[in-house]
């Protein structure tokens, strides 16, 4: 498994291109929600947690401008993988407190779309190379 | 006969029908990835089909498009909100184009004229 580190997580926003001088900061505020993933079990690689570290930042910046993301339908959510979503939900919850804002469930379905693609890619890859 | 320009959609909700009409309304040949998720395979897909252009599609379009950058190498913008954004994005170089939840016609439509231009400039 992969423990993300809070070098780990500025190394990503710089290669997403984010301001240096954000990175420090961004990088404390994901740190908790990545720990929470990790002691969830979840299956991510440096790909993964690159493409989710992006999805992140809009995430954070959605968060502080109070934008509220378009609704996913029901029907749509319902497709997530359970474990994923529950997943979602205890990574996210705290960053959501913090900024005094309710757990929004189309930002955890987003969220726990990360982890399922992440974790189906990985299971294919290994069973791939006879693991 | 003019290659068409192909073009490979990613939406992390298996959308992206009417971005995909605007594209062939223009006369581009699209490829819409099916399922949840499909923009973390769009770079895939992209290379797969050795297309012109991906078009992500999630909350800033961001995680397929750095995907896809990442692992091929293709030059991507992302955290796109508009059709123009993706215009300008198009001009300065970038062939994977990552936007929110943005699945209109328009959008479709024009970036295959855009690239048509572009490449009747010597540009793509």
């Amino acid at each position: 498994m992969y423990k993300v580190t809070h070098q780990d997580i500025i190394r990503f926003l710089r290669q997403l291109d984010v301001e240096e001088r954000n990175t420090p900061a961004l990088a404390s505020r994901l740190l908790p929600v990545y720990h929470a993933g990790d002691e969830a079990g979840w299956q991510m690689d440096e790909m993964a947690l690159l493409a989710l570290t992006s999805h992140m930042v809009a995430l954070v910046q959605r968060l502080d401008s109070r934008e509220v993301i378009e609704p996913i339908e029901e029907e749509h959510l319902a497709q997530i993988a359970p474990w994923a979503q529950d997943m979602a939900q205890q990574m996210l919850t705290p960053l959501f407190s913090a900024a005094g804002l309710p757990v929004d469930r189309s930002e955890v379905g987003l969220v726990a779309l990360h982890l399922a693609a992440a974790a189906e890619r990985i299971n294919a890859e290994s069973t791939a190379v006879g693991y | 006969m003019e290659k068409q320009i192909k073009v490979v959609i990613g939406h992390r909700l298996g959308k992206g029908q009417k971005v995909a009409k605007g594209i062939e309304d223009a006369g581009g040949v699209v490829v819409v990835i099916p399922g949840m998720a499909a923009d973390m395979k769009l770079g895939d897909v992209m290379h797969q089909e050795q297309a012109d252009i991906g078009l992500s599609f999630c909350g800033s379009g961001g995680a397929g498009a750095v995907t896809a950058g990442t692992k091929y190498g293709y030059k991507q913008e992302s955290h796109l909100r508009s059709v123009d954004a993706g215009i300008a994005a198009l001009r300065r170089g970038a062939r994977v184009l990552g936007f929110g939840f943005l699945d209109t016609e328009e959008l479709g439509s024009r970036i295959v004229n855009e690239f048509r231009k572009l490449q009747s400039e010597g540009k793509a």
